[in-house]
């Protein structure tokens, strides 16, 4: 190939990259790729609060199904217990309470609680020793009583008295022997 | 605290304004030069275009995670690039023979190199010559299509010296030439 060929060859090389690389971009690209990015942009915000959306309504979810499936906290079972009557005239309770259940197996991963002692007494109010006006009460109610009581017997005396009751006396019943009314002249 | 709260809110909002007047000019400015290098790749004007509004889309995102970009030209030569690499399909084969032909038989009637080259058939012969180039030698010399890519630019957008840019364009054009030159020799002597 002689230099002018190859002088020939570079000029349409040269040409041709030039012509590579496409003429002017059509009119309007700016505007078209403003309001592209814009519709692109806006679709990708949708999507995320589709998401943001679905995502808080399945955290809802799994909480309200933790709530309800999680296991209730229940008393711990009071034990049988048979104590001794009170004192103070108390009358004797056997408390009974409801028989120690096994532990549910759904609360085995749970620590084991202590049983809870009753220490409560049996009667209620707690019977206590009477107080220094109680007890000066007592004394003037129990002299009040004692003066009140004296006439006590004779009206009771008299009471029997009206209620004496004399002796009955009971007429002795006359019977009569049955006479037959008419017998021999009907005939 | 309302007063605070109304600063803030009216700052955020100038601020979002500010950068939509920024993303603008920026679209304004740059549309062009970013589809020239999308369409140098990709050979195809719709999909040129999709590779732009890509570039943008990522450029403003950058822009709103509040990341500096500190040379918006070369930031969205290098991400339009990468978008029309990811893009890039193959392109319809042309038979290199039927181009030749085509090519050899406008050099006989006497057209011009300019008249020729803007013929689709030289067209689709240049494509198929740099398809066949080694990537090293190919991407530098595609982006050296671009005019308004300088070698540095280039660079950038490759990730290599300037100079060695320098060095492989010429290369590519030599290799070209030479296939070039070996064709139009094998369709002449037909």
């Amino acid at each position: 190939m002689d230099d002018n060929e190859k002088r020939l060859v570079d000029e349409l090389l040269a040409a041709s990259l030039r012509h590579y690389a496409g003429g002017e971009p059509p009119s309007g690209l700016e505007g078209r790729v403003l309001a592209g990015v814009r519709a692109r942009q806006e679709a990708a915000r949708r999507r995320t609060a589709w998401a943001w959306a679905v995502g808080i309504a399945a955290a809802a979810a799994v909480v309200t199904l933790l709530v309800i499936a999680w296991p209730r906290h229940q008393p711990a079972p009071m034990p049988l217990t048979a104590k001794a009557p009170a004192s103070l005239s108390a009358p004797a309770v056997t408390k009974i309470t409801a028989p120690v259940q096994p532990t549910v197996a759904r609360l085995s991963h749970r620590p084991a609680q202590p049983m809870r002692v009753d220490t409560r007494p049996q009667q209620f109010p707690t019977p206590r020793p009477l107080s220094e006006q109680e007890k000066l009460l007592l004394l003037y109610a129990q002299a009040l009583r004692g003066s009140s009581a004296a006439p006590a017997p004779e009206a009771n005396q008299d009471s029997e008295h009206d209620l004496e009751i004399p002796p009955i006396s009971i007429t002795a019943i006359k019977i009569e022997p049955l006479a037959p009314v008419g017998s021999g002249d009907d005939k | 605290m309302a007063a605070m709260g109304q600063v803030i809110l009216s700052q955020a909002l100038l601020s979002a304004d500010a950068k939509d007047r920024e993303f603008e000019a920026a679209v304004r400015d740059h549309a062009r030069y970013v589809y020239r290098v999308a369409q140098a790749v990709l050979r195809n004007h719709h999909d040129a275009e999709d590779a732009v509004q890509e570039s943008f889309l990522r450029f403003l995102r950058q822009q709103r995670s509040r990341a500096e970009i500190r040379n918006p030209r070369a930031w969205l030569a290098r991400t339009a690039w990468r978008v029309a690499l990811d893009r890039r399909r193959q392109t319809v084969a042309v038979s290199l023979e039927e181009a030749v032909g085509v090519v050899s038989t406008l050099r006989a009637a006497g057209a011009s190199a300019e008249e020729v080259a803007a013929h689709n058939q030289m067209l689709a012969l240049v494509e198929r010559l740099i398809a066949s180039l080694p990537r090293d030698l190919r991407d530098p010399l595609t982006l050296s299509t671009v005019e308004e890519l300088t070698s540095a630019e280039i660079g950038e957008v490759l990730g290599i010296p300037e100079g060695s840019v320098r060095e492989r364009v010429s290369r590519a054009r030599s290799v070209l030439s030479e296939k070039l030159a070996g064709w139009l020799e094998k369709s002449h002597g037909r």
